[in-house]
Order: C-alpha cells, then sequence, then structure tokens
C-alpha cells in the first residue's frame, strides 16, 4: 500500500518528517480506571508508533508491551472472531481488533476541526489540518467497569442466556440418529442473525438500555431472532409470549445505535422489527407497543394520516391516559394535542384500495 | 430548487407550525414546494412492524405520486424520511417484497419507475441551499443566542456504506445543523444528548424509559447553556417538549428549554417575526428565547 501524502491523511502528527515509510504515529487516550487505586477515571496519554493499517488493539498491545504493563483491556482472536475486544473508540463501540489507527485518528482530528469551528462561530473554518487530536478510548457504555477497559458483563451474559439461545422442540424422534433438515430458503432467513459474535457493541450504545437497565437488549433480541425463525425449533411461540414481556421487544426505541455499531454489520434493528412483525402474527397484541402499531394502521386506513391523540389512546387504555391528563391538558391549550380527527389526505380511495391489494395477498397466501 | 413536498401527519394535525414555518422559509430561499397532498401516513415505524407489505405498498404510492410530478420528495421528518428511504431501497431489490408493492400500486392505478430521490429539510438547506449562501440571506443575525443541535436517531441511522440509507453526513459525527447555527449567527454547542434518543417511538409503550431519555437529553443542553434546542424532527420536539414535564422526578431539576423545529430557527434569522412562525404554539415558552433577540409574539 502506497504511503499517504500528508494532504491525504489530513493533517500527520509532528514526527511524520521522521517517520520511517510503511508506519503511523498516533496519540491515543486511554480512560483508565483501578477500583484499587483510584477514586475516579482518568484520562492517560500514549504516543504509538505502528506498522500502517494497524489496528487499535495492536495499538493497545504496543502500550502494553513497551510503555504501561498495567493497561488492562481484554482481547484474543484478532480476527473478529471472539467477540473479546470490544471498546468505545472515539465515542463508538468498536471491535479494537477490526478499527485501524490511521483511520480513527484521521476521524478524531477531523472531529476536533469541526468542534473548533463550531466554536470559533464561522462556518466553515477550521478543516481537517487543525492541531492534531488524540484517539480516545473508554470502556464499552451501559456497564459497570471493572479495570480500564475491562467491563463486567455479567447482566448481558445473563439476559442472552435468558432468551434461551438453543434449539428447542418437543417433537422428540424415535430414532436418536435423526437429523432434523433445514432447507437453504429456511438457512437464509437466518443467516444473517447467525454472524453475531457476542462482542457488545450494539447492547454498549443501546439508548434504551441506557434509560431502561433492564431492557433485555439488541443482542439477546438479534439471537432471539435466530431461534424464533430456526425451522428446527417449535418454541417460536413461547419465546416470543417471553419477549413481550415488560422489557422485551416493545422497549426498544428504534434508535438504529445497534444496527450502526455491529461490526459484522447485521441489521440488530431490522431484525427486530421482523421479531415484533412475528410477535403480532402469533396472536400476541396486548402490549401498549404492539396495540399502539395496530392503532397506526387502523388510522392510516380510516383517514391515510396518523392520529397522535388517538394512537395514544388505544394504545395505553383510558386509565393510562388520564394519568397523562395534566399534560394532555397543557397540550390542548397550545393546540399542540387535538381531539379533531385528522383531515383525511385526498383521494383516499387510492390508498384504501392499495391497502386492500396488500390485505387480499395475504389472505391469499400470495407473498411472492 | 422544486420538490415534492410530503409534510408528514405531525406537521398537518398537532404541529402545524412546522409545516407553516417550512412553507416560509422555503418562499424566502426560493424553494418551491409541490404539496403531495394525497400521499398516505409512512406508517411511523409502527406499520413497518405488524404489516411490512401495508408499509412498503404505502410508501410506494406517495413516491409514485412524486414521480408523477417529477420531483424529488422532501419531508420534515426523520422518522417520513427513513420509511420512504427503506421502501425505496426495497423496491430497487429484485424481490417478492418488490413484487408485491407493484401489484398493491396497480390495483389503484398507479406504477412506480424508481427514480424518486428522498431527502428533508435540513439536507436541503445544508446542501442545497448551503451554509454559505444560507448565511447571505440571513436579515436578523441570532447573534448571542446558544443553540443545541438535536438531530434525531433517524436523521442519521442507519447510515453509511453497507450499514442503512442515510449517508447525508458522518452518522457519528453530523456537521449539517452545526453549520446552520452558525450560518444564522447563533453558537452551537455540543453535549451528551447530541445524538441520542428522544424516547418518541415508545412514548406509549413504555413512558418512563421514554421520558428518562428526552429529560436528559434537554438537562445535558441546559447544563451546557443552551438558550433553546433545535431539532430537525417534529417527533424529537414533540417528545422532548412533553419530557420536561415530569423532569423533576427523572433528572432531579425542572426543566424549561424551549424546543424549536429546524425551519423555525431559520425563519427568525431570515427576518421573519415569531408570530409567522407559530412561535407561541409550544409547550415550553420560547418567549425567554424570544426576549433574548428583543423580540415578542405581537
Amino acid at each position: 500500500m502506497p504511503r499517504r501524502t500528508k494532504e491525504q491523511d489530513g493533517g500527520a502528527p509532528p514526527a511524520a518528517a521522521e517517520r520511517p515509510a510503511g508506519t503511523v504515529a498516533a496519540a491515543i487516550e486511554v480512560l483508565r480506571f483501578d477500583p484499587q487505586v483510584d477514586r475516579e477515571a482518568h484520562w492517560r496519554r500514549y504516543e504509538v508508533e505502528l506498522p500502517e493499517g494497524a489496528t487499535v488493539l495492536e495499538a493497545l498491545m504496543q502500550v502494553q508491551d513497551h510503555q504501561d504493563g498495567s493497561l488492562a483491556f481484554r482481547r484474543s482472536c484478532r480476527h473478529a472472531i471472539c467477540g473479546s475486544c470490544g471498546m468505545r473508540i472515539n465515542g463508538c463501540a468498536r471491535l479494537a481488533c477490526n478499527t485501524q489507527v490511521a483511520v480513527v485518528a484521521q476521524e478524531a482530528r477531523r472531529r476536533a476541526a469541526q468542534a473548533g469551528a463550531a466554536h470559533a462561530a464561522q462556518p466553515g473554518a477550521g478543516g481537517a489540518d487543525a492541531a492534531p487530536a488524540p484517539i480516545r478510548i473508554e470502556p464499552l457504555g451501559n456497564m459497570a467497569v471493572i479495570k480500564d477497559l475491562i467491563t463486567d458483563m455479567s447482566e448481558f451474559w445473563q439476559k442472552l442466556r435468558g432468551v434461551q439461545p438453543w434449539l428447542q422442540s418437543l417433537d422428540e424422534h424415535p430414532d436418536p440418529d435423526y437429523e432434523r433438515l433445514m432447507s437453504p430458503a429456511g438457512y437464509s432467513v437466518i443467516s444473517q442473525a447467525l454472524l453475531c459474535v457476542e462482542c457488545g457493541c450494539c447492547y454498549s450504545d443501546c439508548c434504551s438500555v441506557e434509560a431502561s437497565a433492564d431492557f433485555v437488549g439488541p443482542t439477546a433480541l438479534a439471537k432471539a431472532f435466530r431461534y424464533a425463525h430456526d425451522s428446527r425449533d417449535d418454541q417460536t411461540h413461547r419465546r416470543l409470549f417471553d419477549l413481550s414481556a415488560e422489557h422485551g421487544i416493545w422497549e426498544c426505541t428504534r434508535c438504529y445505535a445497534c444496527t450502526q455499531r455491529c461490526p459484522k454489520h447485521l441489521r440488530v434493528r431490522e431484525l427486530i422489527t421482523q421479531l415484533g412483525g412475528l410477535a403480532y402474527d402469533e396472536g400476541l397484541r396486548t402490549d401498549t407497543g404492539i396495540r399502539r402499531a395496530a392503532a397506526v394502521r387502523s388510522s392510516v386506513l380510516a383517514t391515510g394520516r396518523l392520529d397522535q391523540a388517538r394512537m395514544t389512546l388505544a394504545a395505553t387504555g383510558p386509565l393510562q391516559a388520564l394519568s397523562r391528563l395534566p399534560g394532555a391538558a397543557h397540550a390542548a391549550i397550545t393546540g399542540k394535542l387535538t381531539l379533531r380527527p385528522p383531515d383525511p389526505v385526498e383521494r383516499l380511495e387510492d390508498v384504501q384500495a392499495v391497502a386492500r391489494a396488500v390485505e387480499e395477498s395475504q389472505t391469499s397466501g400470495d407473498q411472492s | 430548487m422544486r420538490y415534492a413536498y410530503f409534510p408528514g401527519c405531525v406537521s398537518k394535525h398537532g404541529s402545524e407550525e412546522l409545516d407553516v414555518a417550512t412553507r416560509a422559509v422555503c418562499e424566502r430561499l426560493g424553494i418551491e414546494l409541490d404539496e403531495l397532498a394525497a400521499a398516505p401516513c409512512c406508517g411511523a415505524g409502527d406499520v413497518q412492524e405488524i404489516d411490512p407489505q401495508l408499509s412498503a405498498a404505502l410508501n410506494a404510492l406517495t413516491l409514485a405520486q412524486a414521480e408523477r410530478k417529477g420531483a424529488d420528495v422532501l419531508t420534515v421528518c426523520n422518522v417520513c424520511t427513513l420509511s420512504l428511504r427503506q421502501t425505496n431501497e426495497l423496491l430497487a431489490a429484485d424481490g417478492g417484497a418488490r413484487a408485491a408493492a407493484v401489484r398493491a400500486l396497480a390495483a389503484a392505478g398507479w406504477s412506480y419507475g424508481g427514480g424518486v430521490n428522498v431527502t428533508q429539510l435540513l439536507w436541503v438547506l445544508w446542501k442545497q441551499v448551503g451554509a454559505a449562501r444560507l448565511a447571505e440571506a440571513v436579515t436578523r443575525r441570532l447573534t448571542g443566542v446558544v443553540i443545541a443541535p438535536f438531530y434525531g436517531c433517524q436523521a442519521l441511522r442507519p447510515g453509511g456504506a453497507g450499514v442503512g440509507v442515510n449517508a447525508d453526513d458522518a452518522a457519528d459525527s453530523p456537521a449539517a445543523l452545526e453549520d446552520l447555527i452558525l450560518a444564522c449567527g447563533a453558537r452551537a454547542v455540543d453535549y451528551d444528548g447530541r445524538l441520542k434518543c428522544c424516547g418518541w417511538p415508545i412514548a406509549a409503550a413504555r413512558d418512563g424509559a421514554s421520558a428518562t431519555m428526552a429529560a436528559r437529553a434537554v438537562r445535558d443542553a441546559v447544563r451546557a447553556g443552551a438558550d433553546a434546542i433545535v431539532t430537525p424532527c417534529p417527533l424529537c420536539h414533540t417528545s422532548l417538549e412533553a419530557g420536561q414535564h415530569g423532569a423533576l422526578r427523572i433528572v432531579g431539576e425542572e426543566l424549561r428549554l424551549p424546543i424549536l423545529h429546524l425551519p423555525q430557527l431559520i425563519g427568525l434569522a431570515l427576518g421573519c417575526s415569531p408570530a409567522e412562525l407559530r412561535l407561541q404554539r409550544h409547550l415550553v415558552s420560547t418567549a425567554p428565547l424570544l426576549a433574548r433577540l428583543g423580540l415578542t409574539f405581537a
């Protein structure tokens, strides 16, 4: 790989001139915490120089080997398979072993320049060639820290075990050697979910876990998707019943942080969406979240529009709606909340014709 | 610049100030809006969950209507944008879902050739108009006002190569709102809640978690010294306003931070009056913010 020029690199660190060809130099700041010594976490800065293309994990190993043997982090395979080295790099949960130093060094510089421009109140000021900014490395979020970059993942594992991630079938075949086969089409449904390496990156940056610590989280839901859809498992309904509880599917806030973070490129939120649909198809329709979805659907079929007031009332029921009365009254005064139904969209008959065609294709089983 | 304007349900019913402010700003900037008056709700992420075929068909209808107008879709909502983009992605792929949507459209006499792009006001202001041209159009610089940008999840995520359909700005380090705030002459602050979730999708189902998300984001903005939050999404606006109601119980302090729709901020800088932007139609009063600019509702 040819060496990047200073321009391409968006401004190299000061030592660039003396640096041997084919190497990358960067400053990294690690959030250190040793419960035996520290009252609170603190940033510690290190300078590293590595072969071009080196990963953040290699940078941390260099620090540990040559600068500070007390630095603690988890790692094993170095191939984005074991899922051990999840950590926040520049604020985003990533695997250190498949994140290149050069890439995140450039990202850190660009962000610093951007922040500088914003504070200077000068649109377009700054640019990528501002002062070198360190790569910032922190432990995963939504977990307690044991030491430095090592987090306590016990709750994460407990939630994962909670979805019973193993095949279950009540259908005991008389022949113990009977092989349960899966069709290629059946495999293609679950193949994406199989890629999960349980690194915790999605869980770390999940907005719902942050707001509600008991939320089962995206990793467990992706895992549940795989078993709910596995043709060799006959416990789909029970699994979805369990996942329809308080801290299950319907606590996901659709922030897409999981899809954004997954180092294996699973579209995690999209899997959760399908899991919700499967619960609906299984007749599990009592949760407020699913009632809201059904209310939106009816509202759209009736007027072509979403009616927020009726959606909330239909979803929560009159009792919970009553508890919102003070807020609702205030909203009604400003005009933000209105009980007047929305005006239907023009040519509502087109909307309804499309909806009817969809319904007919669903009832005739023609979903090809 | 001409767009097929998709106002979305919330700006037509509940947060009408967003629709009014959008029209005012677009008129001043020479952006022609041709409203999609027959376009149905995007599904709000809810219909997608329980009836994905229906949401795809309804969004395909909206795209077909825009195609007949010969214009790209402009929305004023993150959720509408993502829903329409996801449908566009699905219709571009050659699968069963596409075939089903095409058949459903045909039942109502519509077809869609796939030639429509979907964008929202934020991206048009940032990319098509541009911060520099906007700054030139500013007649009332919002000097001394500190604004906390709140992007809203679905403006940015899922975004980037191999991740998802949103690719207008860097998903983890966006600059669009900051650039626009600066162009208005105001100052932008950084704060923890900037790229987090407002909690709207679970406002009914898990009101505690939802209100926690909203209240924490507003608290962080207050601590950073903001006079107001600005957001490109009416659902974020709704949640961040409503979430201040029980803030004392959730974050231990009372919160009274105005939550502006993006075109309201831009409109103020372009010289629109507060009444023209319906700034009195807010749960949290915008009067203290306006007072800093020497403005009133009168």
